[in-house]
């Protein structure tokens, strides 16, 4: 219930500034997009071929 | 210093091709940064929370000692990819077709 009323309410700008500001935000910040951006280099797409297949069978 | 450095992330994966929203909430699923319109941006941050919540607890559930660290979910037009952690939420989402 709590977490409910909490998401109805957007954030205000001072406490989104102190956020980004803060260091476990930049520390958090650096590690997922690393992750992410890895995942994005992988060029092979691993559904590609079967979609196509699925796609001529329809 | 530091915001310039997350601003520099953010536009890194912002600008990648194959990107097309990049959102992060914190784990009430509120929005900190985002480049999608507030429309879409809400719809996103609150089902993406509500699915990152399931696993979380889905894999603590498997075995207590464990914890989510990387979610992908591939549909049939995008792929998401939601890194977790203890208050944030960095949610990517890729359209793989343009490889």
């Amino acid at each position: 219930e709590k977490k409910k009323m909490q998401q109805l309410k957007d954030i205000s700008e001072d406490d989104r500034k102190k956020i980004i500001s803060s260091n476990e935000f930049v520390e958090f910040i650096d590690h997922s997009t690393k992750i992410v951006e890895r995942a994005l280099n992988e060029n092979y797409d691993y559904m590609k071929d079967y979609s196509i297949i699925k796609d001529n069978e329809n | 210093m530091s915001e310039v450095e997350v601003e520099e992330h953010f536009k890194r994966l912002t600008n990648n091709k194959y990107v097309e929203g990049v959102l992060i909430v914190n784990e009430d699923g509120q929005t900190i940064k985002s480049n999608l319109d507030p429309t879409l941006n809400k719809k996103y941050s609150d089902l993406i929370t509500k699915l990152v919540d399931h696993a979380t607890t889905c894999v603590k559930e498997m075995d207590e000692t464990n914890d989510l660290s990387f979610l992908r979910v591939r549909t049939k037009k995008h792929e998401i990819m939601i890194v977790p952690d203890k208050e944030y939420l960095l949610i990517v989402i890729q359209n793989p077709e343009k490889k």
